[in-house]
């Protein structure tokens, strides 16, 4: 008998602490996730205004003096049509992603000597993921690549 | 501020400008033209042809920059005032433009030519705010660049002469903000 209450006892309180941590688990998801779109949000408002670095220079959705940023992710460097780029960029065979593109926006003339881009860099780890943050949106679906 | 107040302080900055402008690019243009250290500079042919690809992009952005003021003064958007302001600072890019071009011959480049048309977002100018707003940002891209091509020069008289450039690139910054109703100066601090 006692033996039976107690493993009777035992199972709900299995049962308990199972359901408990199926719970906070999803509670804690809830909770990271509401930070996270914030997050993200504010690192894009962010990057758009370390943008302001690049403005002298670049647009999103036309070709400058330097090239547009608008559908730059998984393009390889120096082959957007009607652009003239560097030599070191055309044979550079970089494909833009956020590991190149933090490399290169680091030190640009360092990371690719040759390069028409005479800026010293961004220093700043977090500004260089606020701006990569920002070019990554710079999709056909966004605004300001729209033609 | 009444808006009388405002205009006679903006006229007076334009009056400063004016004058101060004209000693400080010509002293720049000079140095430019006489003061670079070509013997040094050739030594290292690498680092050279990184300052004239330097000085060439420079020389490309300012062309921009007098195309869009000239967009800016044929858009029939700007009053007397604000019109005259915007030629003045045209030819401030101008002669910035002959600055960098001398420097580019000094080091044995050749300059950049203006392209035949740019591309602007002319189709949002409605108004004397629009093309101030659109001289502003291009202003304060401007002094970004300067400011992020000035450590990068070989030549350190180029690094001088360039922030003589961005110093002017700042004042018609401040002075379009100042137009548009906005604090000139939003801070102490600009990259």
């Amino acid at each position: 008998m006692f033996y039976s209450i107690n493993k009777r006892f035992l199972l709900r309180l299995l049962c308990f602490v199972f359901l408990s941590t199926v719970s906070l688990k999803i509670i804690a998801h809830k909770n990271t996730s509401n930070k996270t779109a914030p997050i993200a949000n504010q690192n894009l408002i962010a990057g758009e205004q370390a943008y302001i670095q690049c403005s002298g220079c670049h647009s999103p959705a036309y070709n400058r003096t330097g090239p547009k940023h608008c559908d730059l992710f998984g393009r390889q460097a120096g082959t957007l049509d009607g652009y003239e780029f560097s030599e070191a960029m055309r044979n550079s065979k970089i494909i833009w992603n956020e590991e190149t593109l933090n490399a290169f926006l680091q030190a640009p003339l360092s990371n690719l000597p040759g390069t028409s881009m005479g800026f010293v860099g961004i220093q700043s780890d977090r500004t260089r993921q606020q701006l990569i943050t920002y070019l990554i949106s710079l999709t056909a679906n966004n605004p300001v690549c729209a033609p | 501020m009444s808006n009388t107040k405002h205009t006679n302080i903006f006229k007076q900055r334009r009056s400063f400008l004016g004058n101060a402008g004209k000693l400080t690019l010509s002293g720049t243009a000079i140095a430019l033209m006489s003061g670079i250290n070509v013997t040094d500079a050739k030594d290292n042919s690498d680092h050279v042809a990184q300052d004239v690809k330097i000085l060439n992009v420079a020389i490309a952005a300012e062309h921009e920059a007098v195309a869009a003021y000239q967009v800016g003064a044929e858009s029939g958007l700007l009053k007397k005032g604000v019109l005259d302001l915007a030629v003045q600072f045209q030819g401030h890019h101008k002669e910035h433009i002959e600055a960098l071009a001398t420097a580019v011959k000094s080091l044995g480049g050749s300059a950049v030519d203006a392209k035949k048309e740019y591309r602007f977002p002319v189709h949002k100018l409605k108004n004397q705010n629009d093309v101030l707003t659109f001289a502003a940002n291009l202003e304060r891209g401007a002094v970004s660049a300067y400011a992020g091509a000035i450590p990068v020069f070989d030549n350190s008289d180029l690094a001088k002469a360039a922030a003589s450039i961005l110093a002017d690139e700042a004042m018609h910054w401040a002075i379009l903000r100042q137009a548009l109703g906005l604090d000139p100066v939003p801070g102490a601090f600009f990259s």
